[in-house]
């Protein structure tokens, strides 16, 4: 007898992070898994988030992470699960705090996979700091 | 009916208490590791003062933590020790694995306390002008004459600057995989905090910001370097002595996992038994400087502590420590010794051993891993103690005042009682069996309570009952019946001749409020009651097969320890052979009693042959833990409690124990009541 792992969806996914204490990571193995990847979200009513500080406005969001994107992101994931998250806008100099509504919030982050494994060896060690990871 | 295992609060600790329910029986909650009050939170003890102000969105909200599960291997440690560096307002590094909640730990304390949290990850792409300010393009310009670029603060900086009723906790996290031109920037910060003075902000055409670490508080977090952290170096240990170097596991702890777990899941997780070790109590107004002089002892723990100092850097630097920690880390020379002065400053409870052993954990054993380690360092700190000399001289005795600078010397100036003949002999051969420190005969009566004896009883001890009172960890201990001036030598008695004498010695107290003993055991007894006049040889702490037992089950233990240790291959005296066929006929109807009628069984407990026999009755008990405490500097029932054997006004039997500083506390019981902490002294009337 042949034991089957089934890879879940990415909408199981999205019902794992939903109201999740930390946020959720979504892994494409190139630029273009990446595209389908958006399609599904916004089909699915999430709202890219253009900036880090979107990420406190919206109740289902995704911020895709590329170099410039990738500090603001990383200090997120590092503070959500801790009960509040200060986001510094390094233009205006000016901080904003948020105090996550966890059971109201699904919030995830999507990177393609040779972005994250550059991001990891730099330091931004972003598979300990977010929740569950998602990869087709 | 069997009673629940209880946790006994005691009924004498304050006056206030006292007022509000003095003669309930209650079934207590354990001492909260974290209460709070309307001024403040106190985590283990260590109190902090909640900010007046308390409106700004860098307060974190309270709701966020209503599931912050206490553990007492992480979380509750941590939080006192985070308590202790900002209470004294030094720079804390805690370096622990991930999965520890450290960022969580100090926004869930700010937010109880309404301070605010101001949070910088040092984790690359991180600049100096991010931390302390840069000139920005001025969004507020609307006028020609309005400036082009206004200077905005860093994320520090804005923790730096003071703002009435506001306290400010600026959290550097990862603060290992920061760049060196940060750290160096952030020394000066630390610098200055600890200096009360200003930082120039070279960012800002050198505008000097006022800082003040009462407002400021500073906390660096880190994960270990190396173990699969990517970026984050080994720290150069100098750069560590600015710092109270805090080392948790790298990994959660197993307990702390299971009963984080249980608690996740909605289990009752098993009782954490939070002892009274873990606790620490500041002192209202610290200690000056000059003040530590006074205490007793400070000259020999001063000495001791040096040659720790020397062996903990010796351990360090041959690696019998810390040899698996990737950061390493010094005992500095300078700043241990400072901060160790400082918290006894803060934290003196007039035990200097105690004390100053606590500093040494903190300071010292923080920094290590692994218990192993910790228990090396443990042997070493158990040195750094503070024994009082027994038994010398006249001259010599003299000689220790004067040199600690004790008012005690005067007190001292009428010659003590020779002893001689047979009596002092006696006392020899128990000195010989039992330990000088054990042995309280006519001199130590003397000095403790000023009673000099025109005539000593005999000691009616055989060597073999001495040497099985050596097995049981008993003290020989003389109690005399009336003061100096001829009155009985009650609780009152007793609290007028130790307040004096304590607090000049700094040994605390022997009852925290006289008013609210007597307004609970009753004005007659506090005043009148006194020790009964002679010998007892009396256990140092509970028997521990006496714990989780009721009365009756305790007079059991009593009789099998009689039979099968005090008097093993000897002859039962005829008095003890009389009181066990007593209690031998009783215990039946006794039990039956406790079920029906539990004050008459409390009363005709308290009346057996064997209770009056074996069991210290209230003063009594005081008496003995004074003498002992008095000689020795060290409390006995200090985690414990002890059950006597007279009863208060209302008929229930009187417990005695939990011994600190602030003086014994007294609570009271069914026969039938049991508890984990609840044992009996035996303490053989001879």
């Amino acid at each position: 007898m042949t034991t089957q792992t089934k890879t879940p969806s990415l909408e199981e996914f999205l019902s794992v992070t939903a109201g999740s204490k930390e946020m959720g990571l979504i892994i494409a193995k190139n630029a273009s898994e990446s595209e389908g990847f958006v399609r599904s979200l916004d089909g699915m009513g999430f709202e890219r988030s253009e900036k880090i500080s979107d990420l406190s406005k919206l109740q289902k969001s995704y911020l895709v992470i590329h170099e410039d994107t990738a500090k603001d992101a990383y200090d997120f994931a590092v503070q959500y699960p801790s009960g509040q998250v200060e986001i510094f806008d390094k233009e205006q100099m000016q901080s904003q705090s948020f105090s996550p509504d966890y059971g109201n919030l699904n919030l995830v982050l999507l990177v393609v996979k040779d972005d994250l494994n550059k991001l990891q060896t730099k330091g931004f060690d972003l598979l300990s700091a977010v929740g569950p990871a998602f990869q087709s | 009916m069997r009673s629940p295992e209880r946790q006994f609060n005691a009924l004498t600790p304050d006056q206030e208490r006292q007022n509000d329910a003095p003669k309930t029986p209650e079934v207590a909650a354990e001492k909260e590791p974290i209460a709070e009050s309307e001024a403040g939170i106190s985590y283990l003890g260590v109190t902090l003062e909640k900010a007046e102000s308390t409106d700004s969105q860098f307060v974190p909200k309270r709701e966020q933590y209503a599931d912050f599960i206490n553990d007492k291997e992480v979380a509750l440690p941590l939080q006192r020790d985070v308590a202790v560096a900002f209470l004294s307002g030094e720079p804390l590094l805690v370096d622990g694995g991930t999965s520890l909640g450290k960022t969580t730990t100090v926004r869930k304390m700010a937010s109880e306390l309404g301070w605010e949290v101001h949070y910088a990850n040092l984790n690359g792409a991180t600049d100096v002008e991010d931390l302390m300010g840069r000139y920005i393009p001025n969004p507020h310009k609307s006028k020609p004459e309005d400036p082009e670029y206004i200077f905005a603060d860093g994320k520090v900086t804005s923790g730096l600057r003071q703002e009435e009723g506001k306290v400010k906790v600026v959290i550097l996290d990862e603060f290992n995989a920061s760049a060196p031109n940060i750290l160096i920037r952030l020394h000066e910060v630390l610098d200055a905090l600890e200096r009360g003075s200003e930082v120039v902000l070279s960012e800002d055409a050198s505008e000097a910001v006022q800082v003040n670490k009462n407002k400021t508080k500073v906390i660096a977090l880190m994960n270990p370097p190396g173990k699969g952290y990517f970026g984050r170096e080994p720290l150069d240990p100098a750069q560590l002595r600015r710092w109270v170097y805090k080392k948790l596991p790298s990994e959660l702890p197993e307990g702390t996992f299971s009963y984080a777990t249980d608690a996740l899941f909605g289990a009752t997780p098993e009782s954490q038994n939070i002892t009274p070790d873990m606790f620490l109590a500041a002192r209202e107004q610290a200690l000056t400087p000059e003040q530590l002089q006074e205490i007793p002892g400070m000259s020999e723990v001063l000495e001791k502590y040096k040659e720790f100092h020397k062996a903990s850097k010796e351990l360090l630097k041959s690696r019998k420590v810390a040899e698996d920690q990737p950061q390493p880390f010094t005992y500095d020379d300078r700043m241990e010794p400072r901060r160790v002065r400082d918290f006894v400053l803060r934290f003196y409870n007039g035990d200097i051993n105690e004390t100053f052993q606590q500093a040494l954990r903190y300071y010292y054993s923080n920094k290590l891993e692994t218990d192993v380690d910790k228990k090396k360092l443990g042997e070493l700190i158990r040195l750094v103690e503070y024994k009082p000399k027994v038994g010398e001289s006249k001259r010599k005795g003299l000689e220790r005042e004067e040199k600690t600078g004790a008012p005690e010397t005067k007190r001292a100036a009428t010659p003590e009682a020779k002893l001689e003949g047979p009596v002092a002999e006696q006392i020899e051969a128990a000195i010989e069996k039992l330990g000088r420190e054990n042995v309280f005969g006519p001199q130590e009566v003397e000095k403790t309570f000023g009673v000099r004896l025109a005539e000593v009883p005999d000691v009616p001890l055989s060597i073999e009952e001495l040497e099985r009172a050596e097995k049981l960890g008993q003290m020989l201990v003389l109690r005399v019946d009336k003061t100096p001036d001829g009155k009985p030598m009650s609780m009152e008695a007793m609290n007028e001749i130790l307040v004096k004498k304590w607090k000049k010695e700094g040994k605390g107290e022997i009852f925290n409020s006289a008013d609210g003993w007597k307004n609970w055991i009753g004005e007659e007894f506090f005043t009148k009651e006194h020790p009964r006049l002679g010998w007892a040889l009396v256990s140092k702490d509970v028997l521990p097969e006496s714990l989780s037992k009721n009365y009756l089950e305790q007079t059991e233990v009593i009789i099998k320890t009689l039979k099968e240790k005090s008097f093993k291959d000897l002859e039962l005296p005829e008095e003890y052979t009389e009181a066990i066929a007593e209690f031998e006929s009783k215990k039946k109807k006794l039990a039956e009693l406790m079920d029906s009628d539990w004050e008459e069984a409390a009363k005709q407990l308290a009346e057996l042959k064997i209770t009056q026999l074996t069991r210290q009755t209230i003063p009594e008990t005081v008496y003995d833990l004074a003498m002992y405490h008095d000689k020795n500097n060290k409390r006995l029932l200090a985690d414990t409690y002890s059950w006597t054997a007279s009863l208060d006004p209302d008929g229930y039997l009187v417990i005695l124990g939990m011994f600190g500083a602030k003086g014994v506390l007294g609570n009271r019981g069914e026969p039938d009541d049991r508890a984990g902490i609840l044992g009996f002294s035996l303490a053989r009337r001879l």
